[in-house]
């Protein structure tokens, strides 16, 4: 990890035959991994939400080459058969994040190798390139972003965007320019408070929490001058889906002509953000707080995990690319939910 | 729960007299962080009435209204003038979306009393390191070029 980097950044990490997925639920109280030995339980950090957004890109690609570490005799036709597995495992975990456009391309870089002697080693090496590559065009994307910041800027941020905010404080920190940020709470998981905030004063950066009902009362006042906030999936025509509230923020950052940012991973596969689909979680995620009910029983909730911001609403799409390849499949930054 | 019929949305905290005319089966009740009157206040109140409260987050207001899934939006005064009305933090945001998406807004007297919680806290159970700097605002202006309905 380098100096400047947060442990968000890159939440998982292989070891031998063994993945170490950075349980974010526990964060700030304690940086803790689950230690990982097959792909069933990386596909059970993903649902049990342990890890999400850049997470869980990792988990999937970490979870194919963990599963090849081990797959020491297996023929390339049984380990194809595996991957094939590993993938339906992951296309069925969650919805909104695009799971079958990752597993999608390491099946397609796993039959373009062939099925010679070397198939297993040769595909080890294909996916600890593009993962060396990807860490290398999320670095580039910071700095991207980084440049749009000058000095006094006062940045509002929404969710967490996978470490990239806390390298983007750094960078301009280095840069001897004075940046602010501002993050909102985001409930009901609180991933502004929890990982936004807590990572961006781990850097040394200067971060104020708001609840999610102040964006409007922050841009009124000229508290903020720019959004910043990463992407679950992107369509072809520029829209994409992030954490709920996203929507909500770039719609009031056109009405107070605020500039709106956005870190992105283009995709080809679909037309539009109403492709999209948005994952509907359970009530008592909202309802019930580390096991405690917040109100009466007989309350229901809506939780629709995701929402889509139109590309008409966003300033500039600061976009990461592979250096080859299908850049679909490469959901670099981050984020939530 | 999955919601496909649009139903009102109440952003703030009524005053008692609201309850009196308010006619619905089901409502959208935002939870109003920090305090969650929302959740504490607003839905006890409607269950009393037998009016079935869908508790939102306060984030999550403009996705429901692009999907169609808000009949109305009411929201709340502490003050009133005759270019602005001084709401709860996040009326504002309600309204512009509410405009955005041709939704009616709502303008009623509300009520006042609001519990004052840390934000780094929910149900006074901590959230993240007490170390982190806040910033709450009570209240905003509505210009009330926003409010029509």
């Amino acid at each position: 990890m380098k100096k400047e980097e947060s442990v968000l950044f890159w939440p998982a990490r292989l070891e031998g035959e063994t993945l170490y997925i950075l349980d974010e639920t526990k964060i700030p109280e304690a940086v803790v991994y689950l230690r990982v030995r097959d792909y069933r339980q990386a596909v059970d950090a993903v649902v049990g939400m342990k890890t999400r957004a850049f997470g869980q890109f990792l988990a999937v690609v970490c979870s194919f080459i963990l599963e090849a570490r081990k797959a020491k005799s297996a023929s390339p036709q049984v380990l194809m058969l595996l991957f094939e597995k590993i993938a339906d495992a992951f296309n069925k975990s969650r919805p909104t994040f695009p799971f079958e456009e990752v597993t999608g391309m390491v099946l397609g870089m796993a039959r373009g190798i062939g099925d010679g002697p070397h198939f297993r080693m040769a595909l080890l090496r294909s996916l600890e390139g593009m993962l060396d590559g990807i860490r290398r065009q999320r670095y580039a994307r910071a700095e991207a972003a980084a440049r749009l910041l000058s000095s006094g800027d006062r940045v509002l941020t929404h969710c967490h965007v996978s470490g990239e905010m806390a390298l983007i404080g750094a960078i301009c920190r280095r840069q001897k320019k004075r940046v602010k940020f501002f993050a909102t709470e985001t409930r009901p998981y609180f991933q502004g408070a929890r990982l936004t905030a807590w990572e961006l004063r781990r850097a040394g950066c200067d971060v104020t929490l708001i609840p999610d009902n102040a964006v409007a009362k922050v841009m009124v006042d000229k508290k903020v001058s720019c959004v910043l906030v990463g992407s679950d999936r992107s369509a072809k025509n520029g829209d994409f889906a992030n954490k709920v509230g996203t929507y909500q923020i770039a719609l009031l950052a056109r009405h107070f002509n605020v500039p709106f940012y956005a870190l992105v991973q283009p995709s080809r596969h679909l037309a539009s953000g109403r492709d999209i689909p948005i994952e509907v979680r359970a009530d008592d995620e909202i309802l019930i707080f580390e096991g405690r009910r917040l109100g009466d029983k007989k309350l229901q909730a809506y939780y629709p995990g995701f929402d889509v911001v139109p590309a008409r609403l966003v300033t500039q799409h600061i976009a990461i690319h592979l250096p080859s390849g299908d850049s679909a499949a490469a959901p670099g930054r981050g984020r939530a939910a | 729960m999955h919601v496909h019929e649009p139903m009102p949305l109440i952003f703030g905290v009524p005053h008692k007299a609201f309850y009196k005319n308010f006619k619905a089966g089901s409502v959208f009740v935002a939870e109003l962080r920090p305090g969650l009157e929302g959740i504490k206040v607003v839905a006890r109140e409607l269950l009393r009435r037998d009016i079935q409260p869908v508790v939102i987050c306060d984030n999550m207001m403009a996705h429901c209204m692009e999907r169609g899934l808000v009949r109305a939006v009411h929201i709340f005064y502490d003050r009133l003038s005759k270019k602005k009305a001084v709401c709860r933090t996040g009326s504002l945001i309600a309204a512009i979306c509410a405009l955005k998406h041709h939704v009616p807004i709502h303008l009623q007297r509300g009520r006042a009393g609001r519990r004052k919680t840390s934000l780094l806290k929910i149900d006074g159970r901590k959230v993240t390191a007490q170390n982190i700097k806040t910033y709450v605002p009570p209240s905003e202006d509505v210009p009330l070029v926003y409010v029509k309905g």
